[in-house]
């Protein structure tokens, strides 16, 4: 189009130069102004165009959220029109994407509004924005500016696991045990009258003088529970089937355990060899044991981002993080398929003090082979199909 | 999913966009007329062609509306149409002419069509003619390319987006070219009508202050057209992308063009245009030189090349003598007298030309205003035309009662003449087979016009306009003694001439004592 004006501009000069009359000046200058005046003021208004876009970056799953999109000319010119064009995850978004037309005045701010519905855990991005905008006579091309990513964090199904028993041998923890073995001092529960053999350290000897004869304090059993979970979402080690079902199962079940440990204020790490965007090499990063809430949503967040991939074999993974967790760690090994070299390295885990429980997920090939193997080392496994299998450790 | 059908406000939105379009269109052409009036006034400063930047608008609102005539004909009705439209338009300015520059002229001329077509086509007339054709040919191709901007009925649904964006961005090109043509042409017979020709030239054609007005309302009627149809282009892409749109861009952006416009039509009006005219001025003796330098060696070359020409031709033929031109010896003609007219030769020949003239020129019309019922009805609404439509309507009301009485009346005598040879018949019969063979009711008959034929041989003639009580009451008065049996002759005759009923012989011999003793009484009047 703006060859058209220019070839016209050429032609009124060419007659101003053979007439030489003062209005075909006044006309060049009008059709001359018109292009570059429109081509400067949609250039100028485009370049002072920002947003921002208002929304929690965190979402629990089937949660639904209003993104407001915030778009501010902040020139004096105003933009006659803009085309936006959001971009949204096919995951989360209710649009394949979300798009408006709108005329922002002089210094004018105008906000749009979408809806986003957690559908399935994961990071994504929301946008890029493209701005697109021209003058008002389509004289010169429609400049275009892409914006900003942002991102948002959708974590996985929490399902709550009141009965899940998992073995530790940590004495003096807040978890009630029932093994003597394991009494707490700092938990009375009562007094009984001396036997032979019972240690002098625990006659209470206000209640003896009471009562006339020897009492010893009787201590509730509690066991401490560190918890390490390792999540294998090794491609390989899955049926490749259900590999993503089983993955996502994984994810879930190792969501649960996370938060079932820290809703009883017992520490919980997370190992896992799946990609993480965020992660060095896209590798997700471990992160030891720890109590607190904010540990939990750090596991969480790691676990929404995660993503199975052909990685290192879990055996290897256990291999080499276990050299840096405490004596008495459980290891929640969550995979889905369980060779003898994973039990050779749990036979050395065990060596080195740790409690093992399998959680194997998905279509397992040689199930009772791996229970008879288990069976042998001690190792509590629990196969999982699906999410309602999680509902054994409920009620 | 696709929605099939476009709102109701869009299409609202549509045609307003549309109209206003076409509005515009229509003032860039009056824009264009003036540019034309001006240089025609220049080629004739006795044209009186001031009507042309209305009638340039008039054409293109003609164009405009009769797009959709034109659209739904096919074939040779669609040509025969688009003939009687330019026929008609060309009729309109004709007519236009002589009001503006009185009937006197026409009266002047008409005697000279039969002879000459030429005269028809006078100077002035066919200039305006031009001037209107590319109008209207100009707005039609504007106005197709408008429709097919705002076209998005037949489009809507159609999921071929790219397609149909490349064919609208094409379209819109077309419509800026060709506008921007025009806008260069505008500028150029307003220049043609101002500027004063160098001297060289030898043409004596006086400069007219052609105002400038018009070339700058052209060219920001122009621009805003351009707007207009790109905010069309724009708001088809998002309406088939299905992008809601804020409603109150459209106001912004024709608040928003308007604003531009003020802009760039004041910044151009206060850039000062001498220091270009200076800088003009020296490009203009750059561009003159330059010209001259091509056109020296231009000039040069082609002398070269006819000396060598030359060379070659002596060199092949040195002594050859030159040849006398050839010169055709044309049989000599002696100096004809044109031939004398034929005078009833001359006559069926005008006759002709009228009839052929008249008849095209009726039909043409006939044609265009039963194609264009609204125009046909908005002419009809105008005073002068309705009060002359309603003066031809009684006329013709009156005429066509006129025609009714006068075949009432001829049937009439045509049914008396059927009577009458009847009459004639029974006269005769009487004369030469004898009232024997004649029924009752012709007896009767045969007495009273025997009577009337006596009578006007006794001086007592029947007129035609007399009744035969009327002629009753003259015979009376003239022959008294007789009165009653004239009475009785008379309605006898009444009764036989109009009644249906029987008539018997012994009226009829009855009336005959009658008549005999009428006719008796009417000899002694001599």
């Amino acid at each position: 189009m703006s060859d058209t004006i220019l070839i016209c501009i050429t032609v009124l000069f060419a007659l101003a130069v053979v007439t030489s009359d003062s209005f075909v000046v006044t006309l060049l200058y009008l059709l001359a102004g018109a292009l570059l005046l429109g081509r400067l003021w949609t250039t100028r208004a485009m370049a002072s165009i920002t947003f921002q876009r208002l929304f929690p970056k965190r979402l629990f799953l089937g949660e639904t959220i209003t993104l407001k999109l915030d778009i501010i000319n902040k020139s004096r010119l105003p933009v006659v029109w803009l085309r936006l064009q959001e971009s949204l995850p096919l995951e989360i978004a209710t649009m394949p994407f979300y798009q408006h037309v709108l005329s922002l005045g002089p210094r004018e701010r105008t906000s749009l509004s979408y809806q986003l519905v957690a559908r399935k855990r994961g990071y994504y991005s929301i946008g890029p924005l493209h701005l697109t905008s021209g003058d008002l006579l389509g004289f010169s091309k429609e400049n275009r500016l892409e914006g900003a990513v942002d991102y948002i964090t959708v974590y996985p199904r929490v399902i709550p696991l009141p009965k899940i028993s998992l073995p530790s041998h940590s004495p003096i923890g807040n978890l009630r045990h029932k093994q003597p073995i394991f009494e707490d001092p700092n938990r009375p529960i009562g007094k009984r009258d001396y036997r032979t053999g019972d240690s002098m350290r625990r006659i209470d000897w206000k209640a003896s003088a009471a009562v006339g004869r020897l009492q010893v304090k009787q201590f509730e059993p509690s066991i401490e529970l560190e918890t390490a979970i390792i999540l294998n979402l090794n491609n390989q080690e899955y049926h490749y089937r259900e590999r993503f079902d089983a993955t996502e199962l994984a994810i879930v079940a190792a969501a649960s355990i996370a938060n079932w440990s820290t809703t009883h204020k017992q520490a919980v790490g997370l190992v896992t060899n799946g990609s993480d965007p965020l992660g060095i090499n896209n590798l997700a990063q471990p992160m030891t044991p720890q109590k607190g809430r904010s540990h939990l949503i750090r596991i969480l967040e790691t676990l929404a981002r995660i993503k199975s991939a052909d990685a290192q074999p879990v055996a290897g993974l256990i291999h080499q993080h276990r050299v840096n967790l405490a004596w008495g760690t459980t290891l929640v090994v969550i995979t889905g398929q369980a060779e003898k070299s994973l039990f050779d390295e749990f036979f050395r885990a065990q060596r080195a003090g740790l409690d093992i429980v399998l959680i194997l997920c998905g279509h397992v090939i040689g199930l009772q082979e791996i229970r008879q193997h288990a069976r042998r080392f001690n190792i509590p496994v629990y196969a999982l199909w699906s999410e309602k299998d999680l509902e054994h450790w409920q009620n | 999913m696709i929605n099939r059908s476009a709102p109701t406000n869009f299409r609202s939105n549509l045609r307003m966009s549309s109209i206003a379009g076409f509005i515009t269109i229509c003032l860039m052409m009056s824009c264009v007329g003036t540019a034309l009036m001006y240089f025609g006034l220049r080629l004739a400063p006795s044209w009186n062609i001031s009507y042309l930047p209305w009638l340039c608008a008039v054409v293109a609102l003609e164009a405009i509306l009769s797009r959709n005539i034109t659209r739904s004909r096919t074939g040779k009705e669609k040509w025969i149409y688009m003939a009687s439209e330019l026929i008609f338009i060309a009729v309109a300015i004709k007519i236009l002419i002589y009001l503006f520059n009185g009937f006197n002229r026409l009266f002047v001329e008409l005697p000279a069509w039969e002879q000459d077509l030429g005269y028809f086509f006078t100077v002035d007339y066919v200039f305006v003619l031009v001037s209107v054709m590319i109008i209207w040919l100009v707005t039609g191709v504007i106005a197709s390319d408008i429709e097919s901007l705002h076209d998005q009925e037949n489009d809507w649904g159609n999921e071929n987006i790219g397609f149909l964006e490349k064919n609208r961005m094409e379209t819109r090109q077309s419509l800026i070219e060709v506008v921007l043509s025009l806008g260069i042409g505008v500028v150029s017979l307003t220049a043609l009508a101002r500027v004063s020709l160098p001297v060289q030239l030898n043409i004596d054609l006086a400069p007219v202050q052609a105002p400038i007005m018009n070339a700058v309302a052209y060219f920001l009627l122009a621009l805003a057209l351009a707007s207009m149809s790109q905010f069309a282009l724009l708001h088809s892409r998002w309406l088939w992308q299905h992008v809601p749109v804020n409603p109150k861009i459209a106001w912004r952006w024709i608040f928003y063009t308007f604003l531009f416009f003020v802009f760039i039509s004041a910044l151009a009006a206060i850039l000062p245009t001498h220091y270009s005219r200076s800088l003009l001025y020296t490009l203009q003796i750059v561009f003159t030189f330059i010209i001259q330098v091509v056109l020296f060696i231009i000039a040069f070359v082609i002398f070269l090349f006819g000396w060598l020409l030359s060379g070659c031709t002596k060199s092949n033929s040195p002594e050859a003598p030159a040849a006398p031109p050839f010169v055709p010896n044309f049989p000599t003609t002696p100096n004809e007298i044109p031939p004398a007219p034929i005078p009833w030769l001359e006559f069926v020949r005008s006759i002709a030309f009228w009839l052929v003239f008249s008849g095209i020129i009726i039909y043409a019309v006939r044609t265009y205003l039963l194609q264009n019922k609204i125009l046909l009805a908005s002419i009809k609404e105008i005073p002068f035309i309705s009060w002359l439509l309603r003066g031809l309507m009684t006329i013709w009301d009156w005429l066509r009662g006129v025609n009714q009485q006068f075949i009432m009346a001829v049937s009439a005598q045509l049914q008396r003449f059927q009577i009458k040879p009847g009459i004639e018949q029974t006269l005769s019969s009487s004369i030469f087979g004898g009232l024997k063979k004649l029924n009752p009711r012709q007896k009767i008959i045969f007495y009273y016009l025997a009577l009337i034929k006596r009578g006007g041989q006794y001086g007592l003639a029947r007129k035609p306009s007399q009744t035969p009580l009327q002629y009753e009451h003259i015979l009376e008065n003239t022959l008294p003694e007789v009165r009653e049996e004239i009475d009785t002759l008379t309605d006898s005759f009444i009764e036989a001439r109009y009644s249906a009923h029987e008539i018997s012989g012994e009226h009829a011999n009855h009336v005959q004592q009658f008549w005999k003793r009428v006719m008796t009484t009417l000899r002694g009047l001599r």
